[in-house]
């Protein structure tokens, strides 16, 4: 049975946040990808819950205590789970003066434990530098599904200034676990024309073809006519890797729909 | 209504699996609970530890007031 790229990418997600190798989520293949997404955030809530009448009362006592010695408490002390269970309890600029006192590393620690959606506001209050920062961080590490879920909370210049540091193997990676896919086409339009071209040539020398398939899927038509054209415009050996990604992964019926975009006279190259 | 087989996920979410769960061994179910239950587990713990280590990390003069505020309610 070969899984849709849309229950992939949530079996990657919800691995990330069990803590477990996705291969061993694979009996999931067999569940609806909008229930595995369910699965997942009813997760979260049930580890996020436990006891946050107590840790609301920490986060209320920070206000107290001066930054840097709140700063010092959380990366000693605290340590990242604990921390990024309180950031989404604090005020946001009380969140931005303590991250102000902390490094990016640890801040990375903190991002990689944090539900974002209970953090939006000190997300959102975040200097674009430091978070930049942070994500240069995550892609080092490789933290795709935190950066994932983290875009769709930032201000679009953010957002902006954080692509812009991204590498194509990281920006594929990453749309592919985009928590919100509606908001791959305005992160496409932020990049310059060239780079749609090494975005696709990152798709054959990395392997990641069925990360830049779905990427296409998901964006406005007249963007996916375009990505398409320009996939279909690549040298033989591109398109060779391509036929061999879609064949091992079971992906013709998307690649098909993809390619019913193109005019017919330019079909035969990408399809053949 | 859930699945009987989805009891044990239903204890470690605290809410009702989705229902396309269902199309899950009993079996499989249990292996994904069993991943939550040790996530919590880990979570937990790191949160004992860390909750344990933080009043050591505050000025003294500050301990009084700080432990007043999170005992309180």
């Amino acid at each position: 049975m070969t899984a849709s790229l849309e229950q992939r990418s949530e079996i990657l997600k919800l691995a990330r946040v069990l803590w477990v190798e996705p291969d061993s989520l694979a009996y999931l293949e067999k569940v609806d990808a909008r229930d595995v997404k369910a699965f997942r955030l009813k997760a979260v809530d049930a580890l996020f819950d436990d006891d946050e009448g107590a840790l609301k009362r920490i986060a209320d006592t920070s206000g107290h205590i001066p930054g840097g010695v709140a700063a010092k408490i959380g990366r000693k002390a605290l340590g990242p789970v604990l921390s990024a269970r309180i950031t989404g309890l604090l005020e946001p600029e009380d969140a931005v003066e303590f991250a102000g006192h902390l490094p990016p590393e640890f801040l990375a620690d903190i991002a990689v434990e944090l539900d974002p959606r209970r953090a939006g506001g000190v997300l959102a209050a975040m200097p674009t530098d430091s978070v930049v920062e942070v994500a240069d961080e995550l892609q080092r590490r490789g933290e795709w599904v935190p950066m994932g879920r983290f875009l769709g909370h930032l201000p679009l210049a953010t957002v902006a200034a954080v692509v812009a540091t991204l590498s194509d193997e990281a920006l594929l990676q990453i749309a592919f676990v985009l928590e919100d896919k509606k908001q791959l086409d305005d992160v496409i339009a932020l990049l310059p024309a060239e780079r749609h071209q090494s975005v696709i040539r990152a798709a054959a020398e990395h392997d990641l073809w069925p990360e830049a398939l779905d990427l296409m899927a998901h964006v406005k038509k007249k963007r996916r006519r375009e990505l398409v054209a320009l996939a279909a415009a690549q040298d033989e050996d591109l398109l060779a890797s391509l036929a061999r990604s879609v064949e091992e992964n079971g992906l013709e019926a998307e690649l098909t729909a993809l390619i019913e975009l193109l005019p017919e006279e330019d079909r035969a190259a990408i399809g053949s | 209504m859930a699945a009987s087989h989805l009891t044990a996920l239903q204890e470690e979410l605290g809410s009702a699996p989705p229902r396309g769960l269902a199309a899950l061994s009993e079996e499989e179910i249990a292996e994904l609970a069993g991943a939550l239950r040790e996530r919590k587990e880990d979570q937990a713990l790191a949160l004992k530890q860390a909750g344990d280590k933080a009043f050591g990390q505050i000025p003294r003069l500050l301990r009084g007031p700080v432990k007043k505020m999170v005992l309180r309610g």
